[in-house]
């Protein structure tokens, strides 16, 4: 296993009353590529905060390349890269001037790559920022992140407002970019076929934890809807105790396996009790039914 | 009639702070002209003076307003929906009838002319809505001062009521203008919605239009951007805008005064020597207003600076506020001093030296504090802390007033001195403490 580039033990932040991270523990892996899903409020954009040290934690721990951010080595600060879901700022900048601006802060800067970038996604180095549409504003921030040639990447919801075609383009600079210098991505969206065609990992953030985090090809080869036989209405036993939304019928019961299991789902059906019906699910239906089941 | 006085609360309440400070104006205001009808003063200074205070007010109530109005303004119903329209007119015209209802018996106290009188500071408060409503920047400065340019007929001996009754009916026609949406932007909701954080602490620092200083923006930090990459880690770009940095409102503030001064025709020294203060004061805590709103920007870049709590982070953000706010002051006093030769008004030249380094000191030991508040909301604490500075200030010129000549050998100098730097001290660890993610939102 890669080493730990993020490890966060026992988070908790809270705002007055409510506790957005409670307990919050997470390993995060070299390289990976994370989707962070959550509801809206469930605390993405303050856990991303967070491990940016933007926002202060009341207890837990923090720790990237096994350092507190307060002792992390100035190189690997300066390879460390962020886009804000609010991407608002530098407004009297043209995006050339915007883009070099930024870029002094970063050692690692690719000003090739940076150019590169721009003309491909159609960005008039002229331009004022303030007249930039929403998506170029984003696509801009996004450029500026990617040209840091960073080995941390922290995405806050990059994609919200690009077009299909663009989405794409970012997806496919993600994968190259990851597959160049092994950078670690985590990134928020709600867009889960996007997630789909460039994470490895998923996370699910909820009720201040991550309460799901798993390899995305096993999560989607574990996932299913299962209608469970027998001669009358069943009762969730043991053998079922991993399965949700579990719902009795006259004959049988239907549930959904949202999180892989301890043998393969082909395994679990064959030695059920009971003989079982499944329809694979896809991401999003995994995450509408984990994100709305109770815990 | 429930959608009109929800509008008018809308309206009244668009910006507490504003609308607070406008509250406080307005009972200050009356307080002082009760005090002119009674001290003795004669009655057509007192009449004047009653005048000049209502005006003042009114100028700030319509211009209050104009933001109000201009803000519901972009929601698109303002075009496709006459009810909406309506609505606002009302809401709008009422609110300002209503002050200025409360104004005449104020000024009915020192009453000694027409009685049409009564109804100018109405007048006045719809023609200084254009300030903000204006479609251009022409507009802006023509519609409001068109009530000053009608009062000069009287240099050529049209009666005050002729002239009041020609204020009213251009006002008739004002409204009918505004009502029906004549030679106004339809919908400018395009760049309402791009209104950038940048733009807004200038709007409200200077009372200009956010169009206006969008592009103004633009213009200066374009022309500005050939020196932005020189210049590595250097927050200064991020936390505070171009015309900032350049001084330029300084400048403008120096025009201004210096307008106000030669139109008035008296070479009145006292009025600048105030209004240097007065300026250098407001002017570190826009500047602190405006890095309020622009340390967000910092969000991309802020980890790449280390120490504990981003201290170092925080120390780059105040010598930039420090750099600016002495530069600022330096340009402004070398302008006004070089204003006072040139239009030959005599000046304390030391009171007012002294006066500016009394408030630069204040303004650099105790803004950092300024810094850790929220402008959004009004709040107890800022306004403690922003009475706290404003009275050290006022108390401190107020000393100099009456001991300038012997500023350099007081003890109370060194006290003063030793004192700032403690406080400074002081503020200074206040904000090195302040969480970044309080400083980092805009809320």
């Amino acid at each position: 296993m890669n080493p730990a580039i993020i490890s966060i033990k026992n988070m908790t932040k809270s705002y007055q009353e409510k506790t957005v991270l409670n307990s919050l523990n997470w390993q995060i892996q070299k390289g990976d590529i994370i989707a962070l899903l959550g509801k809206n409020g469930a605390g993405k954009s303050t856990l991303l905060e967070t491990i940016m040290n933007l926002r202060e934690f009341n207890s837990g721990e923090l720790k990237l390349w096994d350092k507190n951010w307060h002792k992390l080595a100035q190189n690997k600060r300066e390879k460390i890269a962020f886009v804000a879901q609010d991407t608002v700022g530098f407004e009297w900048m043209r995006v050339n001037d915007f883009l070099t601006y930024l870029g002094s802060f970063f050692p690692t800067w690719n000003h090739q790559y940076c150019d590169k970038l721009r003309d491909r996604w159609d960005l008039d180095p002229k331009q004022k920022v303030g007249d930039l549409s929403g998506g170029q504003t984003q696509i801009l921030h996004v450029i500026q992140a990617l040209s840091v040639k960073p080995e941390l990447l922290i995405l806050d919801e990059p994609v919200a407002h690009l077009d299909p075609s663009m989405r794409r383009g970012f997806i496919s600079e993600l994968i190259e970019l990851a597959c160049e210098i092994g950078t670690t991505v985590i990134f928020s969206s709600h867009i889960i076929s996007d997630l789909e065609r460039v994470a490895n990992k998923v996370a699910l953030l909820k009720d201040g934890q991550i309460e799901f985090y798993h390899e995305v090809e096993l999560l989607k080869a574990s996932i299913a809807h299962v209608k469970i036989a027998a001669e009358k209405s069943l009762e969730q036993t043991e053998y079922y105790a991993n399965l949700i939304n579990w719902q009795k019928h006259a004959q049988g019961a239907t549930a959904t396996i949202v999180k892989p299991m301890q043998q393969s789902l082909q395994n679990f059906i064959k030695n059920a009790p009971n003989s079982i019906e499944y329809i694979p699910m896809s991401l999003e239906d995994w995450y509408l039914e984990v994100s709305n089941a109770s815990s | 009639m429930q959608a009109v006085k929800h509008s008018m609360k809308f309206m009244l309440t668009h910006s507490i702070v504003s609308f607070i400070l406008v509250m406080i104006i307005m009972v200050f205001f009356s307080v002082f002209q009760i005090l002119i009808s009674n001290d003795g003063t004669p009655a057509i200074k007192a009449m004047m003076g009653a005048l000049v205070i209502n005006l003042t007010l009114s100028v700030f109530l319509g211009t209050y307003l104009g933001g109000a109005l201009q803000s519901l303004k972009q929601n698109y119903l303002w075009t496709i929906n006459q009810h909406y329209r309506n609505t606002l007119m009302a809401a709008y015209l009422i609110i300002i009838g209503l002050i200025s209802l409360v104004q005449i018996p104020i000024l009915y106290l020192n009453l000694n002319m027409t009685l049409l009188i009564l109804l100018v500071p109405f007048c006045v408060a719809i023609f200084s809505s254009h300030m903000v409503l204006g479609k251009n920047l022409l507009h802006k400065i023509l519609i409001p001062v068109f009530p000053l340019a009608l009062y000069q007929l009287h240099r050529i001996n049209v009666s005050l009521t002729v002239i009041i009754i020609l204020l009213l009916i251009a006002t008739l026609m004002l409204v009918i203008a505004m009502y029906l949406n004549r030679f106004y932007p339809d919908n400018s909701t395009r760049l309402m919605t791009k209104q950038s954080i940048n733009s807004s602490t200038a709007v409200v620092a200077t009372g200009l239009n956010l169009k206006w200083v969008t592009s103004f923006n633009y213009s200066i930090g374009v022309f500005m951007a050939k020196w932005v990459s020189r210049s590595k880690r250097n927050i200064d770009w991020a936390i505070i805008m171009p015309h900032t940095k350049l001084a330029l409102f300084s400048l403008l503030y120096v025009l201004l005064i210096m307008l106000f001064v030669l139109m008035n025709n008296d070479k009145d020294k006292p009025v600048i020597e105030i209004f240097t203060v007065m300026f250098l004061s407001a002017s570190i805590v826009s500047m602190v207003m405006e890095s309020r709103q622009l340390i967000r920007q910092t969000r991309v870049f802020a980890h790449v600076f280390s120490g504990m709590k981003h201290r170092q982070l925080k120390n780059k953000i105040l010598w930039s506020l420090d750099k600016t706010f002495i530069l600022n002051s330096v340009v402004f006093i070398i302008a006004i001093l070089l204003a006072a030769q040139i239009f030959s008004v005599t000046l304390n030249t030391s009171y007012v030296l002294f006066a500016t380094l009394i408030v630069i000191a204040i303004a650099l030991s105790f803004y950092p504090i300024l810094l850790c508040l929220s402008w959004v909301n009004i709040s107890l604490p800022l306004i403690t802390a922003v009475m706290t500075y404003a009275l050290l200030i006022f108390f401190s010129v107020r000393w100099l007033k009456t001991h300038t000549l012997e500023v350099m050998t007081s003890p109370y100098t060194i006290i003063f001195i030793v004192a700032c730097l403690l406080l400074r001290v002081i503020t200074q660890k206040i904000f090195w403490q302040r969480p970044i993610e309080t400083l980092m939102k805009n809320k």
